[in-house]
């Protein structure tokens, strides 16, 4: 069983979702071309239904920021190349060659030192945060697949 | 005056030929020649072109989203773009499978140097040792060379591993982050060479500092990855137009060239190529031929002509190349700076580090980061990508790698030999690289002085993000028809003459005896001006 390509609309919401988690801002009508063009062209990863986790990340990451934040600190450490990955790297990149997101994303952070380390010492907590979220949700899911899987071989 | 065949359009073809040119032969050069678009607005830099092109996204990632670099096990922090796919485009009539190795073929007009980061670098005595040839006439060539495609450079610390020559132009004006790396090594040096056995210096780059003939001065674009647009940084393809101005010069492009025809002797009567046009047969005569298609593409040319001819699968032992390591650091003094965009993109700073052995020497080039695609950095760091941003934007002005190149030998295992199709006419190129069982020591304990060293520098180099890149990733194949003065099968003389076929040379890095750390495309165009200025 295959989930299928995605409806214009399932990927515009999925392309809104990611945008507004990377840049906190909704993407512009380019970006939303250009995140279609890429389905088009095969560039994103269908996301096939014999892996729970790689539709239990997407599903949760496609729920707003927050969620997209916890399914994505998740698939960094424990699914790097997982589908959902892959889209948000696609589109940061479309992201950072585009404008106005590109300045936003690219420039050095110019604050004092001190606004510098509090910044990200703030998106430090809020990361770990995030991931406990998105372990709580996913790991269940993923050691469920994972054992699923097992049996099945 | 000798009618003389260059396969390749390459750094070595472009400089046999014009030296053979020079000295008043005619030469046909047979190539593929695949070419790119013409650079768009070439007077735009980095950012500009964000905001002035239609679809900047179409030209920076390509429509289908090839420029785009993904997570991988070792994956790179940059990848090539769209504009210089045509660089690494295969025809559809060479094929190749590899095994412990990921090679890249290259076709372009211009070969591999199209996409190159310019580092030209000369060997020393030492670097030579196993080269049976004359050092001081490669040294009259690297000065040649050097006026022809303007190298920046001076003299420094690394003028104890790297030959300095009067024909080098000023080097280009330092970025921020460079000139600090540059003034924190001249307070520290002494410790760095005492404990550390671990020199900077400028890198050598034929990136022009100031016009020469009809190339423009380095106009700071911050566009060199993409194909600096100006010409500033030197393509093969300068040298191809100079040879184009002569009359007894003939470019063929759109020709695979597949084989020679042999007569007696081991005389080679023809070329016999592919034309990929219409896939018809088409041969060419001449007095010489020179091999100049990368040390894979010749071979694989000899090693289909001594199967046609005798029915034998010949084997190339000592396939070289350097292997890369990528060893991403932080300049803390740097942090909180802006970064100027508007930049040369690629190194200004080149590092040797001297080991008990001078052949064992290590070099790298260091690149600060300025103009560049980011997400392939923020993808690699340890977090999700919304803390991912925040953590590179708030590091971005110290942010750099340094790209060490080791050297490598000459090794039985690593080898080149063909395999018949079916049908029994094509080939496929099948290359086997050896891993050596000293390397990983020998990678570890180099990225141990140079994290030392950084350290010394005031730079950190972050846990887990150093990456040792698969062979076959530097692009410094050679070593398969090495030069020896002891006659023997599929080796050439000093002179690249080849000792199999008495009317072949072998002018590119195939005839490199050993391959020492150093970025070898400098010395592949003074050995084939070399060995052009002997015909």
């Amino acid at each position: 069983m295959n989930d299928g390509p995605p409806s214009r609309d399932a990927l515009r919401a999925e392309c809104q979702a990611f945008c507004r988690y990377l840049t906190g801002v909704p993407p512009t009508d380019y970006v939303l071309w250009c995140y279609e063009r890429a389905w088009v062209s095969a560039a994103l990863p269908q996301v096939t239904a014999d892996t729970l986790i790689e539709r239990s990340l997407l599903g949760v990451a496609r729920r707003g920021r927050l969620a997209a934040r916890a399914a994505d600190g998740y698939a960094r450490l424990f699914r790097p190349y997982s589908g959902l990955r892959r889209r948000l790297i696609l589109l940061l990149a479309i992201l950072e060659n585009t404008p106005p997101s590109a300045v936003l994303l690219t420039s050095a952070d110019r604050r004092g030192t001190g606004a510098r380390v509090l910044g990200l010492a703030g998106g430090l907590l809020a990361s770990g945060a995030c991931l406990l979220l998105g372990i709580l949700i996913l790991g269940p899911v993923h050691l469920l697949g994972s054992l699923g899987g097992s049996r099945a071989r | 005056m000798s009618r003389i065949l260059v396969v390749g359009s390459g750094a070595s073809g472009v400089h046999f030929a014009l030296t053979a040119l020079e000295r008043g032969h005619e030469v046909t050069m047979l190539d593929v020649g695949h070419q790119g678009s013409p650079p768009v607005e070439p007077g735009k830099g980095f950012e500009a072109l964000k905001v002035t092109l239609e679809d900047p996204v179409g030209y920076f990632l390509g429509e289908r989203g090839e420029g785009v670099v993904y997570a991988a096990p070792a994956g790179a922090y940059y990848g090539h773009p769209p504009s210089k796919q045509y660089v690494f485009a295969l025809p559809s009539a060479f094929t190749a499978s590899a095994s412990r190795m990921e090679p890249l073929f290259s076709f372009a007009r211009g070969g591999f140097a199209e996409a190159w980061t310019a580092g030209a670098y000369a060997f020393n005595a030492a670097d030579l040792e196993d080269f049976p040839i004359d050092s001081a006439e490669l040294t009259r060539c690297y000065s040649q060379v050097a006026r022809r495609i303007g190298i920046g450079a001076v003299r420094d610390d690394l003028e104890r591993f790297i030959p300095f020559d009067e024909a080098y132009l000023p080097p280009l004006p330092l970025d921020p982050h460079s000139q600090w790396l540059w003034d924190r090594y001249h307070a520290r040096r002494d410790r760095l060479h005492r404990d550390l056995r671990f020199f900077l210096g400028r890198s050598r780059v034929a990136t022009l500092s100031e016009p020469l003939g009809e190339r423009p001065a380095c106009s700071q674009l911050g566009r060199c990855l993409w194909g600096c647009p100006t010409g500033a940084i030197y393509s093969p393809v300068a040298t191809l137009r100079e040879c184009m101005a002569s009359p007894r010069f003939r470019y063929q492009p759109g020709i695979l060239v597949r084989h020679f025809e042999l007569g007696p002797g081991g005389r080679i009567t023809s070329v016999v190529g592919r034309r990929l046009a219409d896939q018809s047969a088409v041969s060419f005569e001449a007095d010489q031929v020179a091999l100049a298609a990368g040390a894979l593409a010749s071979s694989k040319i000899v090693l289909d002509s001594v199967y046609r001819a005798t029915g034998q699968v010949g084997v190339l032992p000592g396939l070289m190349d350097n292997r890369q390591i990528h060893v991403p650091f932080l300049t803390l003094g740097m942090m909180g700076q802006g970064v100027d965009m508007a930049s040369y993109q690629f190194h200004h700073l080149a590092i040797g580090i001297e080991r008990a052995s001078p052949r064992d020497y290590v070099h790298g080039q260091i690149t600060t980061l300025k103009a560049a695609s980011i997400h392939p950095i923020v993808q690699s760091l340890p977090f999700d990508l919304r803390t991912s941003l925040a953590l590179f934007r708030a590091t971005r002005a110290g942010l750099g790698v340094v790209n060490l190149n080791l050297p490598d030998r000459r090794r039985a295992e690593s080898s080149l030999t063909v395999r018949p199709l079916p049908g029994g006419e094509e080939t496929e190129l099948v290359i086997r690289y050896g891993d050596d069982p000293g390397e990983a020591s020998e990678i570890a304990e180099t990225v141990r002085i140079l994290r030392r060293a950084l350290r010394v520098l005031g730079c950190l180099v972050p846990p887990g993000l150093t990456r040792v890149r698969p062979k076959g990733a530097s692009v410094h194949y050679s070593g398969t028809l090495p030069m020896s003065r002891t006659r023997a099968a599929f080796t050439c003389a000093p002179d690249g003459r080849s000792h199999d076929f008495e009317n072949l040379y072998v002018v590119d890095g195939a005839c490199f005896p050993s391959l020492p750390a150093k970025n070898l495309t400098f010395t592949l165009m003074a050995n084939a001006t070399r060995i052009a200025s002997g015909l």
